[in-house]
């Protein structure tokens, strides 16, 4: 990805200059030689970034050990580079640039190394950990996994700028001006690669398996109409 | 006679079929007249605009707001997004529990002290199954270890060079290998009490043998001390004897030690047989 300068001016931007003033006053610590003090302010970076992190790793990765590594490296190369961070820039958009970088970077290594071995099952070792919050039924528990398995399918089966795309806006819900920053590119041409993205889904998707609606419910709605 | 019929005989009578043709034409008029629905494209765009938050297009806006059916799906389209980033959310979700994440988070608060150099060295857990957590032996490797293993090359070095200069068990390997050829030495060593006096006797090969060097050769005969002269081989011959030197080159020739030579050496003139035919 090409570097573009983000800028706090830009009217675009959604203001978020409190990690931003945290980054400045640990460079600042890093720059006057205390390192414990700047690890502990830095520690309230990632009090806040960390599960925004997880979850743009997680939509690129999907495997837990993978996400857990990245973020990780990722936060570490963030305090390392942060002497060279510029105040008049956007810590949370230069950090995602860090973080989608290093996802990419992790993707390519596994098409890679996975190249030569068999192929798994998506997701496989998802299967047994269970909801957070309690399903009103097993078999709608299930038609909800499924659903999102084929989403997440449909989603990794993007090209990878289109995949940023629609991370970083739908999921993230960044705006396309954000999300031209953090990929580096122009916003139209972020705006084009959302409009196909979308355009893509729809067409690997159908409308009912997109919408969670289930054939129990057609046969609902057309009862109603008659 | 009820209404119905009334207006079905109107709409037979002549100028009821003409109000009726008129009535098609006009529909049909207004049908290519109205304004066409959406494309799929447009659809996409107005929700992927309205998601934004970005102004849409005017004109889309106005046919959606008076179109039930492109309303119908731009909302479709709308509530797809809505429910790709509730899928992507509660993926994230089910996956990443809270234990995950502070988990997670100690791991880099931990990494980020090590990178600062502020964090406790690490503790050497002892083996899960002891009883009694034993004492650690910590060894100076820094002071004797380097010494012992240059005093350990030095010894090997000086043992390799004195079993090479002096064999200890030379007699014993030209014995071994004289038992499994013994039948050759046999029939190589002559039997002193017949042979020719001036051959050598086999007690002599013996005990020349066993002066022997494990490469099978002889060594010259020391020169006097006072010599000064080239190194030559008629230095040596000089000091040794032509007989005495062409016997200890016969015992080396077949001596144990070129075993593997006997079958050559067997086709081979002795030197006492040449230096008979040379007198």
């Amino acid at each position: 990805m090409t570097r573009t300068p983000i800028s706090v001016t830009d009217p675009n931007v959604r203001p978020v200059a409190i990690e931003t003033l945290l980054a400045g006053e640990v460079k600042q610590l890093l720059a006057a030689g205390q390192r414990a003090r700047a690890a502990e302010r830095f520690g309230e970076i990632i009090d806040r970034q960390q599960r925004r992190a997880a979850r743009i790793a997680y939509h690129y990765l999907r495997d837990p050990a993978d996400v857990d590594e990245v973020v990780q490296d990722a936060f570490l190369k963030a305090f390392l580079h942060l002497p060279s961070f510029r105040e008049d820039l956007f810590f949370e958009l230069w950090f995602t640039r860090i973080l989608v970088n290093a996802c990419l970077d992790r993707l390519k290594s596994r098409n890679r190394r996975t190249r030569w071995l068999v192929q798994q099952e998506p997701h496989e070792g998802m299967a047994d950990t269970g909801p957070a919050s309690p399903q009103p039924s097993p078999e709608t528990r299930l038609l909800a996994k499924e659903r999102r398995t084929q989403l997440e399918a449909a989603v990794d089966r993007l090209p990878t700028r289109q995949r940023t795309a629609v991370i970083l806006t739908h999921f993230e819900g960044r705006t396309t001006r954000e999300a031209s920053l953090v990929m580096g590119l122009n916003e139209s041409t972020v705006r084009v690669h959302l409009f196909r993205a979308v355009r893509k889904l729809r067409g690997s998707l159908n409308r009912d398996e997109w919408l969670g609606r289930t054939p129990f419910d057609r046969d609902d709605r057309s009862r109603r109409r008659a | 006679m009820t209404e119905r019929d009334d207006t079905t005989a109107a709409l037979r009578s002549p100028r009821g079929s003409r109000l009726v043709s008129c009535l098609r034409v006009l529909s049909r008029f207004a049908w290519s007249t109205a304004p066409a629905h959406l494309s799929d494209d447009q659809v996409v765009a107005l929700a992927v605009d309205s998601a934004d938050g970005r102004p849409t297009d005017p004109t889309v806006t106005q046919h959606v707001t008076s179109c039930r059916r492109c309303d119908r799906r731009s909302r479709d389209a709308a509530d797809q997004l809505l429910a790709l980033a509730d899928a992507a959310t509660a993926s994230f979700d089910d996956t990443f529990t809270p234990d995950m994440l502070h988990a997670q988070r100690t791991r880099i608060g931990r990494r980020l002290k090590m990178l600062v150099g502020t964090a406790a060295p690490g503790r050497l857990l002892d083996f899960p199954f002891a009883q009694n957590p034993r004492r650690r032996i910590h060894v100076n490797f820094g002071g004797w270890m380097p010494a012992a293993v240059v005093g350990a090359l030095l010894l090997g070095l000086t043992a390799g060079q004195l079993v090479h200069l002096h064999p200890l068990d030379a007699g014993t390997s030209a014995t071994t290998s004289r038992a499994v050829d013994g039948r050759n030495a046999e029939q190589r060593v002559p039997d002193p009490s017949s042979a020719d006096p001036r051959a050598t006797s086999g007690p002599a090969r013996l005990g020349a043998a066993q002066d022997m060097d494990m490469t099978g050769t002889i060594e010259l005969p020391r020169l006097p001390s006072n010599y000064t002269g080239p190194l030559t081989l008629d230095a040596f011959a000089q000091v040794i004897p032509d007989e005495a030197f062409f016997g200890s080159l016969d015992v080396a020739l077949t001596s144990t030690q070129v075993s593997e030579l006997v079958s050559i050496d067997a086709l081979t003139p002795r030197v006492q047989d040449l230096a008979l035919n040379i007198r």
